[in-house]
Protein backbone atom coordinates (compact mmCIF):
# COMPACT_ATOMS: atom_id res chain seq x y z
CA UNK A 1 0.00 0.00 0.00
CA UNK A 2 1.04 3.80 -1.24
CA UNK A 3 0.14 6.51 0.87
CA UNK A 4 -0.28 9.61 -1.66
CA UNK A 5 1.63 11.58 0.71
CA UNK A 6 4.79 9.95 0.23
CA UNK A 7 4.22 11.38 -3.25
CA UNK A 8 5.61 15.44 -3.08
CA UNK A 9 3.62 17.83 -5.45
CA UNK A 10 5.62 19.70 -7.12
CA UNK A 11 4.62 23.12 -9.15
CA UNK A 12 7.22 24.79 -11.61
CA UNK A 13 6.87 28.79 -9.89
CA UNK A 14 7.36 30.24 -13.49
CA UNK A 15 4.91 28.06 -15.46
CA UNK A 16 2.55 26.76 -12.55
CA UNK A 17 3.21 23.88 -14.31
CA UNK A 18 2.75 20.29 -12.33
CA UNK A 19 6.13 18.40 -12.16
CA UNK A 20 4.71 15.34 -10.74
CA UNK A 21 4.93 12.18 -10.01
CA UNK A 22 8.58 13.46 -9.37
CA UNK A 23 10.05 9.69 -8.40
CA UNK A 24 11.06 8.22 -11.51
CA UNK A 25 9.91 4.45 -9.83
CA UNK A 26 6.58 5.91 -9.45
CA UNK A 27 4.18 3.36 -9.49
CA UNK A 28 1.23 4.45 -12.02
CA UNK A 29 -2.24 3.94 -11.49
CA UNK A 30 -5.04 4.94 -14.02
CA UNK A 31 -7.17 7.04 -13.18
CA UNK A 32 -10.77 4.71 -14.29
CA UNK A 33 -9.59 2.20 -11.40
CA UNK A 34 -10.97 5.30 -8.71
CA UNK A 35 -14.24 6.02 -10.54
CA UNK A 36 -16.50 3.57 -9.02
CA UNK A 37 -14.12 1.71 -6.70
CA UNK A 38 -15.29 0.53 -3.34
CA UNK A 39 -13.67 1.71 -0.26
CA UNK A 40 -12.70 0.48 3.23
CA UNK A 41 -12.03 2.06 6.28
CA UNK A 42 -9.22 2.25 8.36
CA UNK A 43 -10.00 -1.40 9.84
CA UNK A 44 -10.71 -2.66 6.48
CA UNK A 45 -14.69 -2.17 7.01
CA UNK A 46 -16.24 -1.07 3.63
CA UNK A 47 -17.29 2.04 3.56
CA UNK A 48 -18.07 3.79 0.40
CA UNK A 49 -17.50 4.38 -3.17
CA UNK A 50 -16.09 6.46 -5.44
CA UNK A 51 -18.81 8.87 -7.20
CA UNK A 52 -16.00 11.02 -8.84
CA UNK A 53 -12.60 12.58 -8.18
CA UNK A 54 -12.26 16.54 -8.60
CA UNK A 55 -8.45 17.76 -9.62
CA UNK A 56 -6.62 20.91 -9.99
CA UNK A 57 -6.25 19.58 -13.25
CA UNK A 58 -3.85 22.42 -13.20
CA UNK A 59 -1.58 21.47 -10.62
CA UNK A 60 -2.11 17.96 -11.58
CA UNK A 61 -3.02 16.90 -7.83
CA UNK A 62 -6.66 15.34 -7.12
CA UNK A 63 -8.41 17.99 -4.24
CA UNK A 64 -11.08 15.14 -2.97
CA UNK A 65 -12.70 12.15 -3.51
CA UNK A 66 -16.99 12.49 -3.35
CA UNK A 67 -17.35 9.71 -1.42
CA UNK A 68 -20.64 7.85 -1.76
CA UNK A 69 -22.04 6.46 1.90
CA UNK A 70 -25.00 4.20 1.70
CA UNK A 71 -27.93 4.17 0.36
CA UNK A 72 -28.60 2.25 -3.08
CA UNK A 73 -27.13 3.26 -6.50
CA UNK A 74 -27.37 6.88 -5.78
CA UNK A 75 -31.27 6.64 -3.48
CA UNK A 76 -30.92 7.60 0.11
CA UNK A 77 -26.38 8.30 0.06
CA UNK A 78 -24.57 10.98 1.59
CA UNK A 79 -21.80 12.42 -0.52
CA UNK A 80 -18.36 13.19 1.50
CA UNK A 81 -15.56 15.46 0.27
CA UNK A 82 -12.70 13.16 1.39
CA UNK A 83 -9.13 14.81 1.31
CA UNK A 84 -6.76 12.66 -0.80
CA UNK A 85 -4.68 12.53 1.44
CA UNK A 86 -7.23 10.50 3.46
CA UNK A 87 -6.52 7.81 1.09
CA UNK A 88 -4.40 4.65 0.53
CA UNK A 89 -3.85 3.14 -2.34
CA UNK A 90 -2.55 -0.11 -3.50
CA UNK A 91 -1.10 1.34 -6.43
CA UNK A 92 -1.68 -2.01 -8.15
CA UNK A 93 -4.84 -4.15 -7.24
CA UNK A 94 -6.25 -0.78 -6.79
CA UNK A 95 -7.70 -1.23 -3.45
CA UNK A 96 -8.48 1.86 -1.74
CA UNK A 97 -8.99 2.94 1.95
CA UNK A 98 -9.48 5.95 4.27
CA UNK A 99 -7.08 5.62 7.06
CA UNK A 100 -10.36 7.19 9.57
CA UNK A 101 -12.50 4.41 10.71
CA UNK A 102 -16.42 4.58 9.13
CA UNK A 103 -17.58 5.97 12.24
CA UNK A 104 -15.61 9.15 12.07
CA UNK A 105 -18.59 10.14 9.41
CA UNK A 106 -21.56 8.91 11.18
CA UNK A 107 -24.01 11.32 12.00
CA UNK A 108 -22.60 13.77 9.68
CA UNK A 109 -24.23 15.11 6.90
CA UNK A 110 -22.65 14.98 3.09
CA UNK A 111 -22.14 18.04 1.31
CA UNK A 112 -25.17 19.20 -1.11
CA UNK A 113 -25.14 16.86 -3.96
CA UNK A 114 -26.49 20.08 -6.62
CA UNK A 115 -23.28 22.00 -5.47
CA UNK A 116 -20.62 20.53 -4.81
CA UNK A 117 -17.62 21.89 -2.39
CA UNK A 118 -14.72 24.04 -3.57
CA UNK A 119 -12.49 22.12 -1.03
CA UNK A 120 -12.06 19.06 0.21
CA UNK A 121 -14.03 18.59 4.18
CA UNK A 122 -12.06 20.67 6.43
CA UNK A 123 -13.52 18.20 9.06
CA UNK A 124 -11.29 14.85 7.50
CA UNK A 125 -8.42 17.26 6.78
CA UNK A 126 -7.95 18.05 10.41
CA UNK A 127 -7.95 14.69 11.33
CA UNK A 128 -4.47 13.13 12.43
CA UNK A 129 -3.63 10.90 9.85
CA UNK A 130 -4.18 6.94 10.46
CA UNK A 131 -6.38 8.03 13.66
CA UNK A 132 -10.19 8.45 13.41
CA UNK A 133 -12.03 10.28 16.42
CA UNK A 134 -12.97 6.81 17.70
CA UNK B 1 -49.52 -3.69 -33.40
CA UNK B 2 -47.89 -7.58 -33.20
CA UNK B 3 -46.59 -6.94 -36.43
CA UNK B 4 -44.72 -3.32 -35.39
CA UNK B 5 -43.85 -4.79 -31.98
CA UNK B 6 -41.81 -7.87 -33.89
CA UNK B 7 -40.33 -5.53 -35.71
CA UNK B 8 -39.20 -2.63 -33.13
CA UNK B 9 -37.97 -4.92 -30.43
CA UNK B 10 -35.35 -6.74 -32.29
CA UNK B 11 -34.44 -3.42 -33.79
CA UNK B 12 -34.23 -1.58 -30.19
CA UNK B 13 -32.59 -4.09 -28.76
CA UNK B 14 -30.05 -4.21 -31.35
CA UNK B 15 -29.34 -0.41 -31.20
CA UNK B 16 -29.56 -0.39 -27.52
CA UNK B 17 -27.05 -2.90 -27.42
CA UNK B 18 -24.26 -1.04 -28.95
CA UNK B 19 -25.27 2.19 -27.73
CA UNK B 20 -24.41 0.79 -24.08
CA UNK B 21 -21.05 -1.17 -25.14
CA UNK B 22 -19.61 1.49 -27.44
CA UNK B 23 -19.68 3.53 -24.16
CA UNK B 24 -19.72 6.58 -25.58
CA UNK B 25 -20.38 8.28 -22.37
CA UNK B 26 -22.93 8.98 -19.37
CA UNK B 27 -25.67 10.74 -21.22
CA UNK B 28 -25.48 8.03 -24.30
CA UNK B 29 -25.27 5.17 -22.37
CA UNK B 30 -28.48 6.59 -20.08
CA UNK B 31 -30.10 6.98 -23.77
CA UNK B 32 -29.20 3.53 -24.16
CA UNK B 33 -31.15 1.89 -21.56
CA UNK B 34 -34.19 4.08 -22.51
CA UNK B 35 -34.11 2.28 -26.21
CA UNK B 36 -33.31 -1.12 -24.30
CA UNK B 37 -36.92 -0.45 -22.21
CA UNK B 38 -38.64 0.30 -25.72
CA UNK B 39 -37.60 -2.82 -26.93
CA UNK B 40 -38.48 -4.80 -23.67
CA UNK B 41 -41.84 -3.20 -24.10
CA UNK B 42 -42.50 -4.46 -27.77
CA UNK B 43 -41.30 -7.76 -26.72
CA UNK B 44 -43.68 -7.76 -24.12
CA UNK B 45 -46.36 -7.17 -26.64
CA UNK B 46 -45.16 -9.84 -28.71
CA UNK B 47 -45.43 -12.15 -25.33
CA UNK B 48 -48.46 -10.88 -24.63
CA UNK B 49 -49.95 -11.66 -28.44
CA UNK B 50 -48.92 -15.16 -28.40
CA UNK B 51 -49.27 -16.33 -25.21
CA UNK B 52 -45.45 -16.47 -24.22
CA UNK B 53 -45.73 -15.68 -20.53
CA UNK B 54 -42.27 -16.21 -20.07
CA UNK B 55 -40.93 -13.65 -23.11
CA UNK B 56 -43.82 -11.53 -21.14
CA UNK B 57 -42.23 -11.78 -17.53
CA UNK B 58 -38.53 -11.84 -18.45
CA UNK B 59 -39.22 -8.42 -20.30
CA UNK B 60 -41.07 -7.01 -17.79
CA UNK B 61 -37.85 -7.87 -15.14
CA UNK B 62 -35.80 -6.17 -17.66
CA UNK B 63 -37.93 -3.38 -18.53
CA UNK B 64 -37.38 -2.71 -14.29
CA UNK B 65 -33.52 -3.00 -14.82
CA UNK B 66 -33.48 -0.89 -17.39
CA UNK B 67 -35.26 1.70 -15.35
CA UNK B 68 -32.44 1.44 -12.93
CA UNK B 69 -29.89 2.35 -16.04
CA UNK B 70 -31.78 4.92 -17.09
CA UNK B 71 -31.73 6.27 -13.16
CA UNK B 72 -27.86 5.02 -12.59
CA UNK B 73 -26.76 6.71 -15.97
CA UNK B 74 -28.98 9.70 -16.93
CA UNK B 75 -30.07 10.81 -13.24
CA UNK B 76 -27.75 9.97 -10.56
CA UNK B 77 -25.04 10.67 -13.09
CA UNK B 78 -26.38 13.91 -14.46
CA UNK B 79 -26.62 15.20 -10.63
CA UNK B 80 -23.17 14.32 -9.91
CA UNK B 81 -21.88 16.15 -13.34
CA UNK B 82 -24.51 18.91 -12.34
CA UNK B 83 -22.61 19.21 -8.55
CA UNK B 84 -19.49 19.18 -10.18
CA UNK B 85 -19.86 21.59 -12.24
CA UNK B 86 -20.59 24.17 -9.22
CA UNK B 87 -17.79 23.57 -7.59
CA UNK B 88 -16.12 23.86 -11.23
CA UNK B 89 -17.70 27.51 -11.59
CA UNK B 90 -17.32 28.41 -7.62
CA UNK B 91 -13.38 28.07 -8.39
CA UNK B 92 -13.27 29.39 -11.66
CA UNK B 93 -14.24 32.46 -10.40
CA UNK B 94 -11.54 32.58 -8.14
Amino acid sequence: MTDPRDDAQITDAATGKATVPTAPDAVLTPFSLLLGAKVSDRDGHPIGIVADVMMAAAEGRIVYVALSVGGFVGIGERLFAVPWACFVIDPVGGALAVDFASAVLDGRDGFDKDSWPSAADARLAALPPGDGLV
Amino acid sequence: MEQVAGWVAPLATTLAAVMVAANLGARLTGYGFIVFGVGSVAWMIIGAVTGQANLLWQNAVLLAINALGVWRWLGLRARYDKGAAAATRATTRK
